[in-house]
């Protein structure tokens, strides 16, 4: 901390990310969260029931029941969190970056500056289309799976987004790193110190 | 150095025909070999033979049209007008490769062992962007590949002159600049002595597979034979095997994996060499097969620095340098290359041309001791106990003892782990250092951040702690856990001044 003290800035002073008041997404979007955990749970339902009629024969009654009872606890808590969890997807389009929150256990914000975007794209599955919501995903050049990705805008909405995003990424213009002029003496300097170590190096051998 | 005109499209290196059939023959062979050995086993054809070698040469004769064909219909060529470097191939199925020459990350000339025999090089230019607008030229001359990496580099150099154009100082350093070469060589003896300290854990697991692998396959042949003084010896072994021989086996296995690491060392890094020119680092080294590689300071993303308590003893230490990786290939993710066996100086050097300012480590914040007490819960009383009981109920008394070590060993562990722990908040450098026997310090720029994520685990709100990850193109830093006030203030500066600088990154 001490050697920022020095400097003028004050973090005081600087936008806070936590600070910001984000936007919950589109309520309908809860309708794709159960319709999603419905399928999930009538897949792994379906599964068990398959599995306790025709491959567990010769298991006891008792561990069947006990190994149905853990699935069904498991579903449910997942269920919860999942709904929970739809609570708190909420984002904010700040004048520079994107901020995307969410996580139950875990909350999470996901932040990524307009001048690191590489490009954008707009999802819409048959569920959403029908529901005429949209999901937009801001890739940057960090490695693959970690992209933002936020689901339930309004397709209007995420049509506005994904345009302003787009002339975003056209107008940013990059510049070069400064380059410090007083590095060539350091250079010099580093090269005698090389001399000095060859030297030694052929003592050694 | 004869005059090659790269304007005009040209074949690949009489000499390389037979590099691009070997090419073709290897993968052909692996494919093909349990095809072949069931066909040899299975058929009781008096005429097995005749028929086996007529499919051979069929398919040898197939493998030689393939590559003559690869061979006449492979072209490239620089296109000066446009700035391109193009590679045309097929014959069938034509594809032609348009590279544009400032979007050129990397130039390779690689050698295997063939290329070797032939004098002929193998070169790979790597881009920044997608795997697909990638070239690969598998076999020219010495005397091209030079030419070939000379002119793809000068297009870079005007790039970069012309870039500093808009700053004067920057013209007038620029020129000497660039005659100001700098060469480290690493020295035989550094290779030795990195090669004695590095990789303890690696290959010495990789060993102990190794060894019961052996060790199973020796009691399965005794069993088979009955009494005799062989086996009395080997029930012997089994049943004294932990008080008797382990120590001495311990030595023994200590012994070879530094021999083993020594010689891995030698072969893969002989006469590694770093030519720094205008902040670039151009790095060739290997004994069989030698690897040529161009690192652009500006592409550096991350800047990995390792060393254990002997390699500080002995002045050596490991770099590793990322670079941006390529979306989709998992294969290449993050081109990490690795420098072995620097010294301080040379290291000094390295880093002045990666980054060009001087790295100062402090203001360091430790992670929250709640990170080492959970570690501590996790892994090393519970496996304790579970190790305890499992053997209580199964083993003799004996086993019992090593609970003790196993739970001294890992609280160790742990606990030194906890203690290497720190992160740096510089002004232009975020240091993480972590590690248990060696210790790693990683290093990024600001600028050269992607994306932000901070995590708060909802039991941490109340204790006010939080943990951050930084990804930048070439990998990713996390650090956790602490103060969440500290996390916030850095995140919204550095936020700050991606936004506000609009630096490059890369």
């Amino acid at each position: 901390m001490d050697s920022f003290s020095n400097q003028t800035i004050n973090f005081q002073e600087l936008p806070d990310y936590k600070k910001t008041s984000l936007t919950p997404i589109a309520k309908r979007y809860k309708k794709i969260v159960v319709f999603n955990l419905i399928l999930t749970n009538l897949i792994f339902l379906g599964i068990a029931i398959a599995a306790w009629n025709f491959l567990l024969e010769e298991i006891e009654i008792l561990y069947k029941l006990i190994g149905f009872f853990t699935l069904v606890l498991f579903l449910i808590l997942y269920d919860f969190f999942a709904l929970m969890a739809f609570k708190r997807k909420s984002f904010a389009f700040r004048e520079q970056d994107v901020i995307y929150c969410s996580g139950i256990l875990t909350i999470t914000h996901e932040i990524v500056p307009y001048n690191r975007l590489q490009h954008v794209v707009l999802k819409q599955g048959w569920f959403s289309r029908y529901l005429g919501l949209a999901t937009i995903e801001c890739f940057t050049a960090a490695s693959a799976n970690n992209e933002i990705a936020i689901p339930g805008l309004e397709l209007e909405q995420a049509e506005q987004i994904k345009n302003m995003l787009l002339n975003k990424i056209i107008n940013t213009e990059l510049t070069e790193p400064p380059f410090e002029a007083d590095s060539v003496d350091k250079k010099i300097n580093l090269d005698t110190d090389f001399t000095h170590q060859n030297k030694d190096i052929d003592g050694a051998n | 150095m004869e005059q090659i005109n790269l304007n005009l499209p040209q074949r690949q290196s009489k000499k390389g025909l037979l590099v691009i059939f070997f090419k073709v023959l290897i993968p052909s062979i692996k494919s093909f070999l349990p095809l072949i050995l069931i066909f040899f086993f299975r058929e009781s054809d008096e005429h097995k033979t005749l028929k086996i070698s007529l499919i051979f040469m069929a398919v040898f004769l197939f493998l030689i049209i393939t590559s003559v064909i690869n061979f006449l219909y492979f072209k490239f060529y620089i296109n000066s007008n446009s700035n391109e470097f193009i590679i045309e191939k097929g014959w069938l199925n034509k594809s032609k490769t348009v590279i544009k020459l400032d979007k050129i990350q990397q130039v390779n000339l690689n050698q295997n062992f063939l290329h070797r025999l032939l004098n002929l090089y193998a070169v790979e230019v790597e881009t920044a962007g997608s795997s697909k607008t990638e070239g690969k030229i598998n076999a020219v001359s010495g005397a091209v590949a030079q030419a070939l990496k000379a002119k793809l580099l000068e297009k870079d150099y005007s790039f970069i002159e012309h870039s500093g154009n808009n700053e004067n100082d920057v013209d007038v350093v620029n020129p000497e600049f660039k005659n100001n070469k700098q060469l480290i060589e690493i020295s035989f003896s550094s290779l030795v002595k990195i090669g004695l300290t590095r990789n303890y854990l690696q290959t010495f697991s990789l060993l102990l597979v190794l060894f019961f692998q052996i060790f199973e396959k020796v009691r399965d042949y005794y069993r088979d034979e009955e009494e005799n003084v062989i086996s009395n010896f080997g029930s012997y072994l089994e049943q004294n095997f932990t008080l008797v021989i382990l120590p001495f086996v311990l030595l023994v296995f200590f012994v070879v994996v530094l021999i083993i690491n020594l010689i891995r060392t030698l072969l893969k890094y002989n006469n590694y060499k770093i030519q720094v020119v205008n902040k670039k680092l151009f790095i060739s080294y290997g004994l069989f097969e030698t690897k040529n590689t161009i690192i652009k300071s500006q592409r550096v993303q991350i800047l990995k620095i390792t060393q254990n308590y002997f390699q500080k003893k002995l002045n050596v230490l490991m770099l590793k340098i990322l670079q941006t990786d390529s979306e989709d290939n998992t294969s290449k993710k993050g081109i990490g290359i690795d420098v072995p066996g620097v010294n301080q100086n040379e290291k000094n050097a390295i880093l002045n041309q990666i980054f060009n300012k001087e790295i100062k480590l402090e203001n360091g914040i430790k992670p929250s001791i709640r990170k080492f007490v959970i570690h501590f819960i996790w892994f090393s009383i519970f496996p304790t106990l579970v190790y305890f009981f499992i053997s209580f109920f199964n083993f003799e008394i004996i086993y019992l003892f090593v609970t003790i070590p196993l739970f001294l060993l890992t609280g160790l562990y742990q606990w030194i782990t906890y203690k290497n722990a720190f992160f740096y908040f510089t002004e232009n450098f975020l240091v993480k250092k972590s590690g248990f026997w060696d210790v790693t310090y990683t290093i990024i720029e600001p600028h050269k951040i992607q994306k932000i994520t901070t995590y708060q685990r909802i039991w941490h709100l109340n204790l006010n702690l939080g943990s951050v990850v930084l990804y930048t193109a070439g990998g990713y830093l996390s650090f956790s856990i602490a103060d969440e006030e500290i996390i916030t203030n850095r995140v919204n500066y550095w936020l700050y001044n991606i936004e506000k600088q609009n630096l490059n990154w890369m």
